[in-house]
């Protein structure tokens, strides 16, 4: 119960932020913080339960007989994740109250907030596979409904557009995957395939699975070569970036890799793809993140670069480094929340976030100096903080994993490397951003920020101190729990300390700050700390990215031009033809003879009233090019025959449906005629080549063909005996079991349930779309004027000249009237037949 | 036109939707009778404002006597155009045209009962209004007499029709 | 169609009618074929919509009502939205005949 709780709060939060006004940043930031505080509280009174190694399991059946459950599940990792997840929404909440500015439309920015932290929490928490992924996607809709919330600016739509692109594609390989591995398991539920990993492993379908799993993964943490999204994604406002792209939506792809860890991990295959994938990016995200002059950009190649450090702890297929990886998946969300949020402050305070122009600030900003610099030091992994802990652990397993598989001096050179380059773009980061002579040409004037824009920095500084100093008293019990609740029996036993002697990986981390430190010194020496990324500037991924994009839509649009006509009555024929010509198939099969079914003797007032409809039906034809009104008014006719024949069969419903569909295609057809162009004064000459008569001759062949065809078709299949047991079926059960008298109804209704459900959900989401268009609605300049028919009007006087007149003048005053009072009498009558439903 | 901002309720529509609800369910039951009550103020609300103007029906008893009236008329002049139509009417010949009312009556809802009536009855169709509404323009199938048209309308139709609404 | 039996005071009127209703919508769609101008071509057809059209509902009424054993009366309603909506037709269709008389009348 409390588990459904946790995961519901954040969608009714969402629900009432959005249906606050516009200005309430108080009223929504109140909201949001208990929200959020709340999901904490219950989060951590189910910490008891977790941490005895018990398995809190909430379980909603929805669709019993389909294996369809609402399931959510939390262990001690989804516990240490879910506890991640809604403190920083609380500190992130608090940050984003002082961080947006009057202007900006709130309700849409909590909302959307709200509703990611629900999703997230949805993905940690849940029990089921495809729910996962339910919830996955579901993330990445919020987090481009953020990243698009400046919608007016175009660097936001499209990162957003890029992020959405690249993850959905990643989720929908996800989807794949999980859909894989149930088949598999033989069952979604993520129980029974945590039980099932070595059955997955040696299982012949692992490989495909493996990569679609890791696809999707990939996507969502931006590992390389799927990094390109999250830079452009920096054009959300920053509590966004700090919340979702630094502590929650990217470290899901991780999560889940963890999460399946011992099911899909172990094998070589997990090793290499992983751990290359984590290496390169690792490398990459470091070395750009060196070179960035955006702060934002900075700590987007940073995160990037983390969790590449992250996914190659994860493929390195030890417990141990499973452990690092979780441990560091903390640790990184801290600090590297925390600096964004002070990239946030410098940006609120300043007006810029170009290094190049920033410098000094810490004479203005002495706290926000500070904290920046506790957190940036943890990112480079100074001693006495979090981020030293981890990477150490990391080195360790690096060395661990290397002699292991044949890369001895491999991995621990790239993680030394790596660890350079983070020290190197730390130093740059707080160098060029505090340090120096104060600057003067800023577009504000800077000040300390308000209390609230800095306490959840300063809190999570505190945190990272904390564990840093503490940590086997702080944070090892909760590692603990999580890892046990992974790893199982199996946990090995390692040691959280601070200080673990003069081994190897305290060299290398030697080496990395001091070799950091040089590295900046030595570009500030050759004075090219501002130089565009070396070598890589060159690949623009977003032009690559547009560029695929664009040759796709045009290649699909050459392709469609091949294949196919710009022209209606082109398509018509070649639509027609291959009716023809799918039509002709049973006649080469059995040959057209009559069945044995006794023909009913023919009725002269039915075939009458058939003469009259072929009649019009003919007409029509003949007429439509050049007398489109007459055409359209015997078209109508046919209608009008085909519904009497309805009501002929004791069909009512059918004819009412019929004469509805009449009406509107009609009405619709006269709705265009009016924006036709009049009648084209028709060249004799020109419809008598030899051309013109040959295509007419050619085009009454083949429809001729066709109608006799159909009706051959039709006679031949209606004169022979049914062979069905459907009949039988549905007369038989309708009564009894449906509770209806009308076969037809109850079939739609209930037999056929589904069908009829997924039609109003295709008309439903019609109606919003028609809705949402006409919000904005502007008709083109050329159709505003007056009609012709209207103008003798207008200078008469019989449209309403003042906007105060409630009816029309002159002549089109009563049909005003009686139309107004019409309408509620037709809605009546709307509900009257939608209302009973079978009866 | 501009809506007005207030919305109002019309009883007279509210029971008449009512009453229609109830008739096409075929149904006195008192579960229905307020389904239809309330799917009547919903709906007459939801209308409001595309009729500002409510009608203010009085004197019932004149409507159900021009109902009468209409029903014969409906009657005679179905015949006397059918008539027409089969070329029985020899004793005479048979031009149409078009008629022109001075019209006392500005009331929209009876100008539209009005209307009603004119179409309803074969033999005379409604062509135009003018802008200020003192003018009507009929087409009468059989003019033999003007006068006697204009009179007709005025004395049959336009008189209870202005007792009804606009007294 | 199945043999319904219908009790005699309910047939002979129906039937008598429904054949006077018929007959009235036939003259009227006659009267199309056989005046003159439009104008006065818009009036036969009315008579198939008021007294043909009513003709036809009373036989329905009276059969709905002979064969469920009680009165039925809804089909009334029929009659309220014919009286509504042929004014609006009749109306368009005259201003469309003057419009374009007199686009004729310029010419």
């Amino acid at each position: 119960m409390l588990l459904t709780l946790i995961v519901l709060l954040p969608f009714l939060g969402s629900v009432c932020a959005a249906l606050l006004p516009a200005n309430a940043r108080n009223a929504e930031s109140w909201l949001s913080g208990v929200v959020t505080v709340a999901c904490m509280a219950l989060v951590a009174s189910l910490y008891p339960q977790v941490a005895d190694g018990e398995v809190v399991r909430a379980i909603i059946p929805w669709l019993p007989q389909y294996g369809l459950t609402f399931y959510l599940r939390m262990d001690g990792y989804a516990w240490l994740f879910a506890m991640l997840v809604s403190l920083m929404g609380a500190l992130v909440v608090l940050y984003a109250r002082y961080y947006m500015s009057p202007e900006d439309p709130v309700p849409r920015f909590f909302s959307f907030l709200l509703a990611f932290m629900g999703a997230m929490l949805g993905i940690v928490l849940s029990g089921n596979l495809i729910q996962l992924v339910v919830f996955w996607e579901l993330t990445s809709l919020t987090s481009f409904m953020l990243i698009a919330y400046w919608y007016h600016r175009p660097d936001a739509r499209r990162g957003a557009r890029m992020a959405m692109t690249v993850t959905v594609a990643g989720g929908l390989c996800l989807l794949l995957g999980a859909l894989m591995l149930g088949e598999i398991v033989g069952s979604y539920d993520l129980d029974e395939v945590l039980a099932a990993g070595n059955g997955i492993r040696e299982h012949p379908w692992y490989t495909p699975v493996l990569v679609l799993v890791l696809l999707g993964a990939l996507t969502k943490s931006a590992q390389f070569p799927f990094h390109f999204w999250l830079p452009h994604a920096m054009a959300a406002p920053t509590p966004v970036s700090a919340y979702l792209h630094s502590a929650a939506m990217v470290k899901a792809g991780v999560f889940l890799l963890a999460r399946l860890w011992p099911v899909l991990a172990g094998t070589d295959e997990w090793f290499w793809i992983v751990c290359s994938a984590g290496a390169s990016t690792l490398l990459l995200g470091a070395f750009c993140a060196t070179f960035q002059r955006d702060m934002k950009g900075v700590l987007a190649y940073s995160t990037i670069s983390h969790l590449g450090l992250i996914t190659l702890l994860l493929g390195m297929n030890t417990p141990l480094a499973l452990v690092a990886a979780v441990f560091h998946m903390m640790n990184h969300a801290t600090f590297k929340a925390s600096l964004f949020m002070a990239t946030g402050i410098v940006d609120h305070e300043t007006g810029t976030r170009d290094l190049k122009k920033l410098c000094g600030l810490r004479y203005r900003m002495p706290v926000t100096a500070t904290v920046a610099i506790v957190a940036a030091s943890a990112m480079a992994g100074v001693p006495l903080l979090n981020g030293f802990l981890s990477k150490e652990m990391f080195f360790e397993e690096s060395i661990i994993a290397g002699s292991e598989s044949g890369l001895r001096f491999t991995l621990p050179a790239v993680a030394t490397l790596a660890g350079v380059f983070s020290v190197a773009y730390s130093v740059r980061f707080i160098h060029q951003v505090f340090f120096g002579p104060p600057a003067e040409d800023l577009p504000r004037r800077p000040q300390e920020p308000t209390r609230g824009m800095i306490v959840p920095s300063a809190l999570l500084v505190a945190a990272c101190l904390l564990v840093g100093i503490l940590p086997s008293r702080t944070v090892g019990p909760l590692l603990e729990t999580s890892m046990r609740s992974i790893l199982g029996p199996d946990l090995p036993a390692y040691r959280l300390a601070v200080w673990h002697g003069f081994t190897v990986p305290f060299y290398m981390s030697l080496v990395a700050l001091t070799g950091g430190v040089a590295l900046y010194v030595l570009l500030c020496f050759r004075k090219k700390t501002m130089v565009p990324t070396p070598l890589l500037s060159r690949l623009d991924a977003k032009r690559a990215f547009d560029v695929i994009n664009v040759a796709i839509v045009r290649g699909a649009g050459r392709l469609a031009r091949f294949l196919f006509s710009r022209r209606l009555q082109t398509q018509l024929l070649l639509i027609v033809l291959l009716a023809l010509g799918v039509a002709v198939l049973p006649f080469l099969v059995t040959e057209w003879t009559r069945g044995d079914m006794p023909l009913t003797p023919p009725d002269p007032l039915f075939a009458l009233l058939w003469i009259v409809g072929a009649a019009c039906a003919i007409g029509a034809a003949l007429q439509a090019k050049f007398h489109r009104l007459a055409a359209l008014i015997m078209l109508g006719g046919a209608g009008l025959v085909t519904c009497l024949t309805f009501a002929w069969f004791s069909a009512p419903d059918l004819a009412l449906t019929q004469i509805a569909v009449e009406v509107v295609t009609i009405v619709l057809f006269l709705l265009g005629l009016r924006w036709l162009p009049r009648r084209l004064a028709f060249d004799t000459v020109d419809r008598q080549t030899l051309r013109a008569r040959a295509r007419r001759t050619r085009d009454a062949i083949i429809a001729v063909t066709s109608g006799i065809g159909i009706a051959a078709l039709s006679f031949a299949a209606l004169t022979r005996p049914r062979q069905s047991r459907l009949a039988a079926f549905f007369f038989d059960r309708s009564v009894e079991e449906a509770g209806g008298r009308n076969v037809v109804n109850v079939i739609l209704v209930d037999f056929r349930g589904f069908d009829t459900l997924g039609e109003i959900t295709v008309v439903g989401i019609v109606a919003l779309i028609v809705y949402a268009l006409l919000r904005r609605f502007r008709p083109a300049p050329e159709s505003i004027g007056v009609p012709r028919a209207q103008r003798d009007d207008v200078l008469q006087g019989a449209l309403p000249e003042r906007l105060d007149d409630p009816l029309p003048r002159g002549y089109m005053k009563i049909p005003a009237v009686l139309l107004a009072l019409a309408l509620p009498l037709v809605r009546v009558c709307l509900f009257c037949l939608l209302l009973p439903g079978p009866r | 036109m501009r809506a007005p901002t207030t919305r109002r309720l019309p009883p007279m529509l509210v029971l008449g939707l009512t009453g229609m609800w109830l008739l096409l369910n075929q149904t006195l039951a008192p579960g229905q009778i307020l389904l239809g009550f309330v799917l009547a103020v919903g709906l007459s609300w939801a209308a409001s404002t595309l009729r500002p103007l409510q009608p203010r029906p009085r004197n019932l008893h004149v409507a159900v006597g021009l109902v009468f009236v209409v029903l014969r008329d409906i009657v005679r002049s179905n015949i006397a155009v059918a008539r027409i139509v089969l070329g029985l009417v020899r004793d005479r010949d048979v031009r149409s045209g078009f008629l022109e009312i001075p019209l006392d009556m500005r009331d929209p809802h009876g100008l539209a009962a009005l209307a009603a009536i004119v179409t309803a009855t074969p033999g005379t169709v409604w062509v135009d209004l003018s802008p200020d509404g003192s003018r009507l323009t009929l087409h009468v199938l059989d003019l033999q007499d003007e006068a006697a048209w204009i009179r007709l309308i005025k004395e049959r139709y336009e008189r209870p029709l202005m007792r009804i609404f606009e007294s | 169609m199945t043999e319904i039996e219908l009790p005699l005071w309910a047939s002979v009127p129906a039937t008598l009618l429904l054949i006077f209703g018929g007959l009235l919508t036939v003259i009227g769609s006659l009267g199309l074929l056989r005046l003159p101008d439009f104008y006065s071509r818009m009036h036969p057809p009315t008579m198939g919509t008021t007294l043909g059209a009513g003709c036809v509902l009373i036989a329905s009424m009276i059969v709905s009502s002979a064969l469920m054993h009680r009165p039925v009366v809804h089909e009334l309603l029929i009659t309220l939205f014919v009286v509504m909506t042929a004014p609006v037709t009749a109306m368009l269709l005259i201003r469309a005949a003057i419009h374009r008389g007199r686009l004729r009348n310029r010419k």
